[in-house]
């Protein structure tokens, strides 16, 4: 809402309605729940229900249209194969050779800006569907994302010392119970490379006063 | 966008109720749902 666009919102609500036809939760669940969400909304902000509707109207519309669930490695990728490799090692919870991997390819002049959006951006989201449809653990996607967290850490060396700074400053955080932190992490990430002066990252589950207070 | 920012910032702000309230909501209309979260 902040950024005025619904498909933050439309992508999640689609994405909670795969995840809960997987745990035999039908769909009737996911059209009720927005029809809940819009009632209590309505109640408590009157006044600013229209722009609410917009954002409920829009999902529940998204919920009738199947829903694609293909690969997220996708032929067209550079480093299709690469990414191929990489998932298949923290699969198979080979961290090392995942980071040899990933440390031969910045040797061989992949940037890092590549390495994160052909690689750590497609395979966290390939392991986050495989977790979707069951075929891997809780564990296993804890595995792959703390993983890949340690070998973005050995790449920080060679963006830090970026000399392109533009005045821009960041603050970004997970507020509240958020957990998954990667995904945000890699938005900071890739704007320090592009040259933006500092960022604060908190980690997970920063309360919105503290973030308030330090904005 | 004055609008979606207070609307933004109110959800953000009270997450934790207005989930308390929908949940309550739902259940009230789907009690059988309880079973589905509870396994």
């Amino acid at each position: 809402m902040f950024v005025d666009n619904s498909k933050l919102f439309t992508d999640y609500v689609v994405w909670a309605k795969f995840l809960l036809n997987h745990l035999k939760i039908p769909t009737e669940h996911s059209y009720v729940n927005l029809q809940c969400i819009s009632q209590i909304l309505a109640y408590k902000l009157p006044q600013h229900y229209q722009i609410i509707k917009a954002y409920i109207d829009e999902a529940l519309e998204t919920l009738e249209k199947p829903f694609s669930d293909s690969p997220y490695i996708v032929e067209d990728n550079p480093y299709k194969d690469m990414a191929q490799e990489y998932l298949q090692f923290l699969l198979t919870t080979d961290r090392a050779s995942a980071s040899t991997l990933i440390m031969q390819a910045v040797k061989n002049d992949v940037s890092i800006k590549d390495i994160y959006i052909h690689i750590f951006e497609p395979v966290l989201k390939e392991v986050g569907r495989l977790w979707q449809i069951h075929k891997i653990t809780v564990a296993q996607e804890h595995y792959c994302t703390a993983s890949t967290q340690l070998i973005m850490a050995q790449l920080y060396p060679f963006f830090f010392s970026s000399s392109n700074k533009h005045g821009f400053s960041l603050v970004a955080a997970c507020v509240n119970q958020e957990l998954h932190e990667v995904g945000i992490r890699m938005v900071a990430d890739i704007l320090e490379m592009d040259g933006w002066m500092e960022y604060l990252l908190f980690g997970s589950k920063c309360s919105t006063t503290g973030y308030y207070r330090i904005c | 966008m004055l609008s979606n920012d207070y609307v933004f910032s109110y959800i953000t702000q009270n997450a934790s109720s207005l989930a308390q309230d929908i949940l309550e909501l739902q259940y009230s209309l789907q009690p059988e749902l309880k079973q589905h979260y509870s396994l």
